[in-house]
Order: C-alpha cells, then sequence, then structure tokens
C-alpha cells in the first residue's frame, strides 16, 4: 500500500541530476547489494556480467519511473535485508546458475531499489532527472565490480570477492536479525 | 607583514569561536558512529579476539581448502548465532562455549591436529554460534543496525585475516614453532576465561 513519501533528498546545488548521484552515493543499503551481484555476475563469467550491467540500470529506471507515480510501499524493514543476504550469499557461494537466473535476480534488484528511490522522488518536481542521475551512477557501479571480477586469475582474488559476498550475507542475516527484533 | 597575517588569523579565529552554536548533531545515530560501535564490539572482549586469531591460525595449518573455506563460512554462522541472540532464544552455557573455543581451538594449533575437514568445520562452526549469539544478545538499541552490522563483521573478518597471517609462517621451521607457541597462548587465554565462566 502506497505511503506519504518521507525520504530526505540529498540537495548538491548542482541539480537535480546530481543529487540523484549524490542520493545513491550515499545509500550503503542499496550500494551493497548491487557490489554483490556484481561478484556474483563476475565470477560466473561474462555472459552472466553482460544481463547485469544491461537489465539493472533498465529495471532500475523502469521501476523507479513506477515508483515516481505510486508513492513508496509500506514495506517492512526486515525486507530490506533480504538483497544484502540473497546476493551476498550467493557471491560467496559461488553457486552456477543459468545466465536468465542472473538476469532475473538484476531485474528483482532493480525493481526493489530501482522502486524505492523512484518514491523518494514522487513529490519533486525534478524526480525524472534524479532518477536518471542514480541510475546512470548504478550503471557505473556495476559495470565496474563485474568488469573488475572478470578480470580476477588468480584463486586468491575471486576468493577475496567470495569473502566480501560473505561478509555482505553476514551483514544482511544481521540486519534480518536486528529488523526481526 | 608576517606578524599581519598571524594576527588577521587570530582575529578570524577568534571571530569564528565566538560565532559557534551549540551543537545538535545527533551524536550516536549516524553510519559513522554505528560503523565504529559496531567495530570495537568484537576486538573488546579477548576471550573472543583470541579465538577469531586461533580460527585464521588452524585454518592456515590445515592448508587449502580450509585456508580459504574458514573466512567465507565462519561470518555467516556467526550472523546466524547472532540473529539468535538478537532474537532472544535462549541459548544455556554460551560463556562457558566461548571459552571451550579458546581452549580447544587453541589446542588443535599447539597439538597440529588435523581432523577430516567436515569434523574442522562443525567444530569451528559450534563454536561460530557461541560467539555470534553472545554478540547478537549484546548488540545496543539505537545504532545504525546496517553500518554496525558491517563495522562487526569486517571486524571479525580482519581478526581473522591477522590469524591466517601469523599461520602462513607455517611453512617455516621456526615459523611452525612460532604458531604451535601461538596456539598454546590461544589456550591458555581460553583456559582462564574457562575457569572465570565455571568459577
Amino acid at each position: 500500500m502506497p505511503v506519504e513519501a518521507s525520504a530526505h533528498l540529498v540537495n548538491t546545488g548542482l541539480g537535480p541530476i546530481y543529487d540523484g548521484v549524490a542520493h545513491f552515493a550515499m545509500s550503503p543499503e542499496a550500494i551493497l547489494p548491487i557490489v554483490a551481484l556484481g561478484i556474483f555476475a563476475g565470477l560466473r563469467g561474462p555472459i552472466h556480467a553482460r544481463a547485469s550491467v544491461l537489465i539493472l540500470p533498465v529495471g532500475w529506471v523502469a521501476f523507479g519511473l513506477v515508483g515516481m507515480l505510486v508513492g513508496p510501499l509500506a514495506l517492512n524493514s526486515v525486507i530490506e535485508s533480504l538483497p544484502l543476504l540473497i546476493l551476498g550469499a550467493l557471491a560467496a557461494a559461488d553457486i552456477r546458475m543459468p545466465s536468465w537466473g542472473t538476469g532475473s535476480l538484476a531485474l528483482l534488484l532493480g525493481a526493489f531499489e530501482g522502486w524505492s528511490f523512484g518514491s523518494a522522488y514522487s513529490a519533486s518536481r525534478d524526480g525524472l532527472p534524479a532518477l536518471a542521475g542514480s541510475a546512470g551512477l548504478v550503471f557505473v557501479l556495476i559495470a565496474f565490480v563485474s568488469a573488475a571480477v572478470l578480470k580476477a586469475r588468480w584463486d586468491w582474488t575471486r576468493i577475496a570477492m567470495r569473502v566480501v559476498g560473505s561478509w555482505t550475507a553476514a551483514s544482511g542475516m544481521l540486519l534480518l536479525g536486528w529488523g526481526l527484533r | 607583514m608576517r606578524r599581519s597575517a598571524l594576527h588577521r588569523m587570530g582575529l578570524f579565529t577568534t571571530a569564528l569561536l565566538l560565532s559557534a552554536g551549540a551543537a545538535e548533531a545527533h551524536v550516536g545515530r549516524g553510519g559513522a558512529s554505528g560503523f565504529t560501535a559496531g567495530f570495537l564490539h568484537p576486538i573488546t572482549g579477548l576471550d573472543h579476539v583470541v579465538a577469531m586469531i586461533a580460527v585464521g591460525l588452524w585454518g592456515a595449518q590445515l592448508g587449502k581448502p580450509a585456508i580459504w573455506m574458514l573466512p567465507i563460512t565462519f561470518p555467516l554462522v556467526m550472523a546466524f548465532g547472532g540473529i539468535l541472540g538478537l532474537l532472544g532464544v535462549p541459548m544455556p552455557g554460551v560463556e562457558i562455549g566461548i571459552a571451550l573455543s579458546g581452549v580447544l581451538l587453541g589446542a588443535a594449533v599447539l597439538t597440529e591436529t588435523r581432523p577430516p575437514l567436515f569434523a574442522a568445520a562443525i567444530l569451528v562452526g559450534v563454536f561460530a554460534i557461541f560467539h555470534g549469539y553472545a554478540h547478537g544478545a549484546e548488540l545496543p538499541h539505537g545504532e545504525n543496525a546496517l553500518f554496525f552490522s558491517l563495522g562487526f563483521v569486517i571486524a571479525t573478518g580482519l581478526l581473522h585475516a591477522i590469524g591466517i597471517v601469523i599461520g602462513l609462517l607455517y611453512q617455516w621451521p621456526w615459523g611452525k614453532i612460532t604458531v604451535r607457541a601461538a596456539g598454546g597462548a590461544v589456550g591458555a587465554v581460553g583456559a582462564f576465561f574457562l575457569w572465570n565462566a565455571l568459577a
């Protein structure tokens, strides 16, 4: 059910596009699952990485627009921990999955976070450029992380990536417990 | 000229100090304080510190694949224990379990025990739940949950990394003695805490 928007939007003074960029850059709860997705997709290979890089920003913008129109959803804070937990665990376990599965995860993450960001701009006149700014940084981040992991050829670098996934999942699990408390 | 510049800077600083208003920041609510609190939480208890380092030492002593399996799986199992603690699920003997982890992991490193990988994983996993539970039960209200969790997990991971780095000395003859001595020290600290827990 949509509820009243009460997000604290970032005002950089540089215009709505940079406001959107700054909003995303200051949202670790959105950055970390994207990093985990980038690690997972990079570990799985170039087809998975390409699917993530293409689908995540598209889902972000599409559902961001829906969020701008509908407004924020009254979601339990527990749900916010799930992207961290699921994507971090997948990266840590380096689970085999078809590329459409990785693409579906990218779409789901883009939908969830994009809706959240779009709904934050629902009361703003400059929502569209802000959404575009945040989506631009999302594209850069997922492309950068997945490419960096794809280039990792040594065993220990791949293990280090999986450790980052494990830490992300563990943080998500603690966040889940915190939300349930 | 130089004296004049200093004079101006002094006046400017005085003006700044006089114009300062009362601080109204929400200290303790932000991400930075949450991360710091979470980071400090696992490293302020010696019983936890030695056990986490012992996990890294033992992993390095056991070699592949234990050396990389432990830092990947331990945080997840410990976080599961953290959930149990956060939810207040009853778990008796937590302090004894934590102290025993120091004793047994330290003894394993000291005696160069090499059990099958699944047995080592189960042993470490059980201890991870005890440690996670204790941390989860003690987590303070009012902190930024995400940043606190990140700080907590990263600090734990870095303690393992310290143990692994020390454990890498194991490849040299003098390093073997050092690693085993470190295991003995962990066991002694664990025995001290076990004595306190049983007293």
